[in-house]
């Protein structure tokens, strides 16, 4: 696990759900730079935030968050 | 409104712990060098020192032993365990000042057999004592998380 880099879908959410970078940061209770950084892959939000984001965005976790290598045990929809 | 007010969140915090982790070690690198430079470049005597040698080994001591006490998984040794390190220590600081210095005058105590003696039982005790601290206070965290 360690060294495996966290993936996101989180800017494709943001999108779909129609909201800024700063319209999520302000729901969510984040900096607009921590989103950018999260949507870049530049840092690893808490289970915390993640859970936030999955609110926010009407999403789960799942389709949110996942290591890579994950997309071999989960091979679901991780295109 | 001139200012805009700053907000803090989960990565900015992590950030403040990350600097100042990164500035307590540099501040304690530049305490050691400072101490050097006065007693080998200015010829000061220890005695002028102390309070640098003071700030300096309780800001080491003082760091590893909340590392310690806050992590809670540093093994608990058992009194046999406490003993036997002890004796390695101490005994190898005494064998190895006996070697290096030869044998100190019975007067000077204060200044020899004292440290070698006293320094490795503190050391000892406060590593078991900050040991079974944190392990206690992360398992009554569980407990308490559980009820």
């Amino acid at each position: 696990m360690k060294g495996q880099k966290l993936q996101n879908r989180l800017k494709l959410a943001r999108v779909e759900s129609d909201l800024t970078q700063s319209q999520l940061a302000d729901r969510v209770g984040v900096t607009r730079q921590t989103i950018g950084l999260i949507e870049a892959g530049g840092y690893n939000p808490t289970l915390k935030l993640c859970i936030r984001f999955a609110r926010v965005t009407n999403k789960t976790l799942d389709e949110l968050f996942w290591t890579q290598g994950d997309e071999d045990v989960f091979p679901a929809d991780k295109s | 409104m001139f200012f805009q007010q700053i907000k803090v969140d989960e990565r900015t915090r992590s950030n403040t712990r990350y600097a100042a982790a990164i500035w307590l070690g540099v501040t304690q690198i530049l305490l050691a060098a400072v101490i050097f430079y006065r007693l080998y470049a200015l010829g000061q005597v220890d005695e002028e020192i102390r309070d640098f040698q003071a700030v300096l080994a309780i800001s080491i001591f003082g760091y590893l032993a909340l590392q310690l006490f806050l992590g809670g998984v540093m093994p608990i040794p058992t009194w046999r365990g406490v003993v036997l390190t002890y004796l390695i220590l101490s005994g190898s600081i005494v064998s190895g000042c006996l070697a290096f210095y030869g044998w100190p005058q019975l007067e000077d105590w204060a200044n020899t057999w004292l440290p070698a003696l006293l320094g490795p039982a503190i050391i000892v005790a406060a590593y078991t004592l900050v040991a079974k601290l944190g392990q206690r206070r992360i398992e009554r965290q569980i407990e308490d998380m559980s009820d």
